[in-house]
């Protein structure tokens, strides 16, 4: 176990992380941040940077009383959606290893089709059991898991991602994700709801946090509820247009599944734009 | 990826601070510049996300901003907007908190500019209650005495001296497990 030398080591991380990390750059100059005073609304970035940064702070809000998901006192910001883009959730079912053809597994009979996925290894499954997670009030966010110790199917390298056109709802697929889900890959099997689950989407200011609301149509409610059910204490993935922007825990905190009564809401540190961009990219948002 | 979607403007979006402002600009210019990386960089070893931790900088700067004819007359201007910024970065955790469970199980070099242990350092401190997290920063990081940590986070120092000596061991049981260096070799 660690001896009281290790003061020293923390320190010594803390101030090095520290002193490399203030060498960066501000965004923009103090005018465009004294411009914004008096207007909640930031900056809106390109298209590049709201997908990252939205994915990067995304959650499937796992709320410890879920089915009771809280209203807004705000007034919300109604959006209009093109309906153009694809939206799911899916069961996650192990992460993949980088596409890495040239040192892939050895496949008898040439190259995998992206079509045929193998299951993932019994290590590399991300079920409730291996991934244990234990409702715990010290531990990060309220639990602790195994999550930490559970790596990429390794021989899933030799599989290209799928592509977006094959991303079909009945479908196993392989996708990359997004930072905010983690990066690397994701093997994800078929959706439990789609965009048509969607009745409205709907962005939501409150304490100067930005959130999107979705809320399910009753046959979407049931389907969520049972894919929610199925990977409690296991991870779902948001995927939007054949990337995985996020991938939360479902319910870690609680010792048992509740419905969530045909809400879910995604949230995060998100600007108003950059929430409006993406809850318009659900179809049923209206 | 096409963009067919607008959004309704928010009417708080339409408001400008405008009229008399007494603010000096300039100095908070010179606040604003000279402050940034320092905010910056505590921010990013409590989120361990660039990306939110500069969103999180610029909403603490503009907090103090909007207070500045305040702020300003302060002896620590940046103490204050320090404590804001790291009550934020605490709050975001609250908020990411579903998806911190994969977050650590990201490829760090698919971000070539940063390094490995700046990840698992930014890991191991949110394993860690905010306000020790908080203790820990403040004064093994930024080198604030055991009074002063406790004066900033309101504690006890018995209670701060006991949370530094515990975190310090969580967090460097953490860089132990890793495979990589905890600091920089060079």
């Amino acid at each position: 176990m660690p001896e009281p030398t290790d003061d020293g080591v923390v320190a010594s991380a803390l101030r090095d992380v520290l002193r490399t990390a203030a060498a960066t750059r501000p965004p923009e100059p103090p005018a465009d941040l004294r411009a914004r005073s008096g207007r909640r609304a930031r900056r809106v970035p390109d298209l590049k940077l709201v997908l990252t940064v939205a994915a990067a702070v995304i959650v499937v809000a796992v709320l410890v009383t879920a089915g009771v998901v809280h209203r807004s006192a705000k007034e919300p910001v109604h959006v209009s959606g093109s309906g153009r883009h694809s939206f799911s959730i899916r069961p996650v079912l192990c992460y993949a290893a980088p596409y890495a053809p040239s040192s892939a597994a050895p496949t008898p009979g040439g190259l995998p089709t992206s079509g045929v996925l193998p299951a993932c290894s019994p290590s590399s499954a991300l079920t409730a059991a291996n991934i244990g997670i234990s409702p715990d009030a010290d531990g990060v966010g309220g639990y602790t898991s195994n999550l930490g110790s559970i790596v990429p199917d390794g021989a899933l390298a030799a599989y290209p991602s799928t592509p977006v056109a094959q991303v079909t709802a009945g479908a196993t697929v392989l996708l990359p994700g997004e930072p905010g889900a983690g990066g690397g890959r994701f093997v994800l099997g078929p959706a439990g709801i789609t965009g048509a689950d969607v009745a409205s989407a709907t962005v939501v200011r409150q304490s100067g946090q930005v959130s999107i609301d979705l809320h399910l149509t009753p046959a979407g409610a049931t389907r969520w509820d049972d894919l929610a059910r199925r990977q409690f204490h296991a991870i779902v993935g948001v995927v939007v247009d054949g990337r995985v922007v996020s991938a939360p825990v479902t319910q870690p905190t609680q010792s048992s599944f509740t419905s969530f009564d045909g809400s879910l809401q995604i949230s995060g540190s998100l600007t108003a734009a950059q929430a409006g961009r993406l809850a318009s990219w659900i179809p049923g948002s209206r | 990826m096409g963009d067919g979607a607008t959004l309704e403007e928010h009417p708080e979006g339409q408001r400008e601070d405008r009229g008399m402002d007494r603010r000096d600009a300039v100095g908070f210019d010179a606040f604003y510049t000279d402050s940034w990386g320092r905010l910056f960089a505590q921010a990013y070893v409590l989120t361990g996300d660039r990306e939110a931790a500069k969103d999180l900088t610029q909403e603490a700067l503009l907090r103090a901003w909007r207070r500045w004819d305040r702020i300003a007359g302060y002896d620590d201007p940046e103490g204050w907007t320090r404590r804001v910024l790291h009550n934020l970065c605490i709050e975001s955790w609250r908020r990411a908190t579903a998806r911190l469970a994969v977050v650590h199980l990201a490829t760090p070099t698919e971000s070539p500019d940063i390094p490995v242990h700046h990840h698992e350092l930014a890991e191991a401190m949110r394993s860690l209650p905010g306000r020790q997290a908080r203790a820990l920063l403040l004064h093994d990081g930024l080198g604030l005495t055991v009074p002063e940590t406790a004066a900033e986070l309101d504690a006890p120092e018995g209670t701060v001296r006991s949370w530094l000596s515990r975190s310090r061991k969580i967090v460097a049981a953490h860089i132990e497990q890793s495979d990589q260096p905890p600091v920089r070799r060079s």
